[in-house]
């Protein structure tokens, strides 16, 4: 790398800084970095908080700080702290230099956790309002008052404050409307953005014209009743929550709020979330857990990072563990409930049962805590973990079509079934038959066997024509047929497939129609399955016609009245027939109809 | 007006409130045939399309290639099918579906390499034809070459890169997580940090799976240089964004590779609660990676123990009723299927990147 300076060689090089075009920053700014221009509010709040909190560091037992916006509507924002203020070298570093804050000064290596700001960028923010901006400030520790005025194409002016400095210590920000922009100066607006940015702020805001503080929230939420707690959702949300439980950890503190109707999981944002007490963002995807869908949280998190944005977590090990902290407090909250109001607990499952099932899944705690009370549908109906324990057998299947179809059966056997298909049921009977030892078993190969009777001997004889002859009728549909009994007596056949067979009909579906892309791809999928998954036909020895079918001496009267049975057990299972069924069936119901008006 | 007329709208409200997965997919099968039934052209490309969806992200992704084919085969034997849709889902739509059924070939080595090569073909011409693409087609070819030559994929992906975005594009962060991988891969570090920056810092948006692809880059780039503490760091992020899913079980067995060294206990909890979703996966490359780590697993544990306690389903080969399982059995049982399936992989691509995969699958202590 012969370009580079070797220490102690003459440096001949031109040394040139960067240009940074500040219209093209803004530009990213508006247009990438921030998602809306009223972050301007939220730029402010940061600064005035993080001046307050330097002047209470830099004179011990000050604490008057507060925050005075002034709107002129339509026209102008005077946005007052009492703060720290700067002097003229602090101007020039501060306000002059993008990148620069007055708070990324480590303190032992770290950020400052009083402080919020910390990328020296927020300033710039203002002007996706304003033409330019006005500070008048004045120093708290001494020190003459100065205008500094900056505008969008990089340049400013800086000068003495003219005459007595009249608007006090600290600073105050001065913003002008520029064309479309004027709905952010109106005072509903203003009172809006600083109730929704900075309502956590520990300082008090004023805004002119609208009576009281705008931030009187209490900064710690765990000792604060339930219904104050409920109270304070609905304004906060403006809807009505069904519960409310505290969390107060080392990195978190506020409400997770349980909504009153069923959410959707896909449903991530409609938070507050806070970082050092000032709005980061509404989403909950990076720190609440997956299953949080239906509660809309207020919280305030501390020693956490945000990124450049800030409108996200970074990801670190704090953010892991508050992670842990906010599972940990809605669990305790949870259990509380359970012992203490349970039909307010019973009352959460009957809403959000989906959420508090892929919970469970994952939780043991939360899975011994809420298994008692969680619904499953079986063939008796819906019944609960806790009745699920009380019964000495049962099996359950993972596809609701074959729970549908198979419903009957069990419930004419009086046996139960118990319908897994639905999202987290399998992982949840599987923990709750392994945690509690329950004689359960998936319904597999063998416990079809138990629901389908073998036959007697000398049953299996009488069959045995029909069987081999159902089988030849059907080899070609990657199906056998099995003579079983079962119940209900009127069911003649009932056709029994996996879920690999089901994904080659689909597959054999497909190479029905004729697609370029896909044809050659098919039938190799088909081709080249190595076991070849085979379906079951299972006809039932109680049924009369199935006695009947047996009785028969014509083989070929048979085999087309086995076709059109395995058709009908596929229509009855709600599968959809290929071509070469379809086929099948018009053609055997025709021989039938030709063989029924021979023997009139 | 009959009672049970075909009426779309009302099952895609049901459609809606129905959880994503399993359950999801039996309703929109039954919906197909329903609106096959009826006619309904919308219906029968929209629900193909959501079927598709939820196989490729909620499911095994091989599903999605017959729904792919049907859709396929629809709108090529009427292509006014497609002004059913509306009139941006037409072309986008089209090309992601068929893009969906292309997507798992790469995955399933009984499809023969030159059955794939026509299909991207196919692919390329519907490209052109719908002046949309061209990105995905690029990264489709980086993504299956990468398992037969390094090289080659990277010219691919480095035309993927530079080939401007479009509709069809993958969301940024995804995308990103593609460069972190392919650089990995080509072993620049230096550049994988590069693109991973942003994904870092937050600054873009994420789907829910970008964040997974790129730590699970990391991951397994850590564990194949026998990095542990790197490993280790990024096995614990991947571990709070996975969920208990098929569509996660690539990245449960990177978990699992990673923990079977730091927390064997957690290891086996994670082994037990994926193993029910890899049995019947048609996605071989999911089954794979499941199984190296399974098999990493039981090659460590069978170091300090002769058996473990484990609570696997019924439907597991080797199960055992009293849940006592021997770990050197079981690391063989996982090694072999591991290795079967990565030379049916190699056999079909013509290369030995299996091969060499597992051989770097035990930690190599720095």
């Amino acid at each position: 790398m012969d370009h580079l300076i070797k220490k102690g060689e003459e440096d001949t090089t031109t040394h040139y800084n960067f240009q940074v075009n500040l219209e093209g920053m803004l530009d990213i700014l508006s247009n990438h970095l921030y998602k809306s221009p009223d972050v301007f509010i939220r730029e402010l709040l940061q600064n005035g908080t993080d001046a307050i909190t330097l002047r209470e560091k830099k004179q011990p037992g000050w604490d008057n700080g507060n925050i005075i916006i002034t709107v002129v509507p339509g026209q102008r924002i005077e946005f007052k702290d009492n703060g720290a203020g700067l002097n003229e070298k602090e101007i020039h570093r501060f306000l002059a230099v993008i990148g620069q804050s007055s708070k990324t000064q480590l303190e032992n290596g770290h950020m400052p956790e009083d402080y919020i700001g910390r990328f020296g960028i927020g300033l710039l923010s203002c002007f996706m309002v304003s033409d330019f901006i006005t500070v008048y400030t004045k120093p708290a520790d001494g020190g003459s008052a100065h205008v500094w005025t900056g505008f969008p194409d990089g340049t400013y002016t800086l000068e003495p404050y003219p005459g007595e400095d009249s608007a006090g210590t600290g600073t105050v920000v001065t913003l002008e409307a520029k064309p479309g922009a004027e709905h952010y100066f109106q005072p509903d607006k203003v009172a809006e953005l600083v109730s929704y940015y900075g309502l956590a702020l520990p300082v008090p805001v004023f805004i002119s014209g609208i009576p009281g503080c705008i931030n009187n929230i209490p900064q710690d939420f765990s000792g604060i009743s339930r219904s104050q707690l409920l109270s304070f959702g609905q304004w906060l949300f403006n809807e009505d929550f069904l519960d409310a439980i505290p969390i107060q950890t080392p990195h978190l503190s506020g409400v997770a709020y349980i909504v009153s109707y069923r959410t959707d999981s896909s449903l991530k944002s409609g938070h507050r979330i806070y970082l050092k007490h000032m709005l980061l963002t509404e989403e909950g995807h990076t720190l609440l857990p997956s299953w949080a869908f239906f509660m809309r949280c207020f919280l305030n998190t501390k020693n956490l990072r945000p990124v450049a944005s800030r409108e996200d977590f970074y990801e670190d090990r704090e953010l892991a563990a508050a992670r842990n902290e906010f599972e940990e407090a809605v669990r305790s909250g949870l259990e509380k409930m359970a012992e203490y109001e349970p039909e307010n607990l019973q009352q959460i499952i009957n809403i959000h049962v989906q959420a508090i099932k892929s919970m469970a899944v994952w939780d043991d705690k939360l899975f011994d805590l809420f298994i008692d009370y969680l619904p499953f549908e079986t063939s008796e109906g819906t019944l609960s973990g806790a009745a699920l324990k009380k019964y000495n057998e049962a099996a359950w299947v993972s596809s609701v079509s074959k729970f549908k179809q198979l419903k009957p059966v069990f419930m004419s056997q009086g046996r139960l079934l118990i319908c897994t298909g639905y999202t987290s049921d399998d992982e949840l009977i599987s923990k709750l038959v392994y945690k509690y030892l329950l004689p359960f078993s998936p319904l597999g190969k063998e416990s079809m066997e138990l629901v389908l009777e073998e036959l007697m001997p000398f049953e299996r004889k009488q069959m045995e024509f029909l069987e081999k002859t159902v089988n030849q009728a059907i080899s070609g549909f990657d199906c056998k047929a099995e003579i079983r009994h079962f119940l209900p007596t009127d069911l003649p056949v009932l056709y029994s497939i996996s879920d690999d067979v089901q994904f080659i009909r689909q597959l054999k579906s497909a190479a029905d129609v004729n697609s370029n892309i896909f044809s050659e791809a098919l039938s190799s999928l088909i081709t080249n399955v190595e076991k070849k998954p085979v379906a079951i036909l299972y006809l039932n020895f109680n049924n009369p016609l199935i006695q009947n079918l047996s009785v028969i001496n014509s083989k070929d009267l048979v085999l087309s009245i086995s076709k059109i049975l395995y058709i009908q057990a596929l229509l009855a299972g709600g599968y959809p027939l290929h071509g070469s069924e379809l086929k099948i069936m018009n053609k055997e119901l025709l021989s039938l109809v030709g063989y029924s008006l021979k023997t009139l | 007006m009959g009672e049970n007329q075909f009426d779309g709208s009302v099952l895609s409200m049901i459609i809606n409130m129905t959880p994503d997965g399993k359950s999801k997919m039996e309703a929109l099968r039954e919906y197909i045939k329903q609106a096959d039934e009826a006619g309904d052209n919308y219906y029968r490309l929209y629900w193909r399309y959501e079927y598709a969806y939820q196989a490729t992200f909620h499911d095994d992704p091989s599903k999605a290639i017959p729904v792919a084919a049907e859709y396929n085969a629809i709108v090529e034997d009427n292509p006014d099918t497609l002004n059913a849709l509306p009139e941006d889902a037409r072309a986008e739509g089209y090309l992601m579906i068929v893009q969906m059924g292309i997507d798992p070939v790469a995955y399933m080595p009984q499809i023969p390499m030159e059955q794939w090569e026509k299909m991207m073909e196919q692919f390329y011409i519907l490209v052109k034809r719908y002046n949309t693409g061209l990105r995905t087609y690029w990264w489709q070819m980086a993504r299956f070459w990468r398992f037969i030559d390094k090289e080659k994929a990277h010219q691919y992906f480095q035309k993927f890169w530079k080939t401007g975005r479009d509709g069809l594009s993958d969301c940024r962060a995804c995308e990103r997580s593609y460069a972190v991988l392919m650089s990995l891969m080509a072993g620049d570090r230096e550049a994988a940090d590069r693109y991973a920056k942003p994904l870092k810092a937050g600054r873009l948006p994420f789907c829910e799976d970008a964040p997974k692809l790129y730590i699970y880059a990391y991951l397994e780039n850590a564990l194949d240089s026998g990095n542990l503490d790197e490993a280790q760091h990024f096995a614990n992020q991947l571990n709070w964004k996975i969920k208990k899913t098929i569509q996660d079980l690539n990245y449960l067995g990177a978990v699992i590779r990673c923990f079977a060294y730091t927390n064997k206990e957690k290891a086996c909890e994670k082994l037990a609660s994926g193993i029910k979703n890899v049995q019947g996966l048609w996605d071989q490359k999911k089954v794979y990676d499941f199984y190296k780590g399974a098999w990493v697993l039981f090659h460590e544990l069978a170091k300090e123990k002769e058996t473990a306690s484990l609570s696997l389903p019924e439907t597991f080969q080797l199960y055992k009723k009293d849940g006592i399982y021997n770990c050197h059995s079981l690391a063989e049982w996982f090694y072999s299927q591991a290795q079967d399936i990565g030379k049916r992989f190699d056999k079909r691509n013509g290369s030995s990147y299996f091969e060499k995969n597992l051989e770097l699958a035990i930690l190599k202590k720095n």
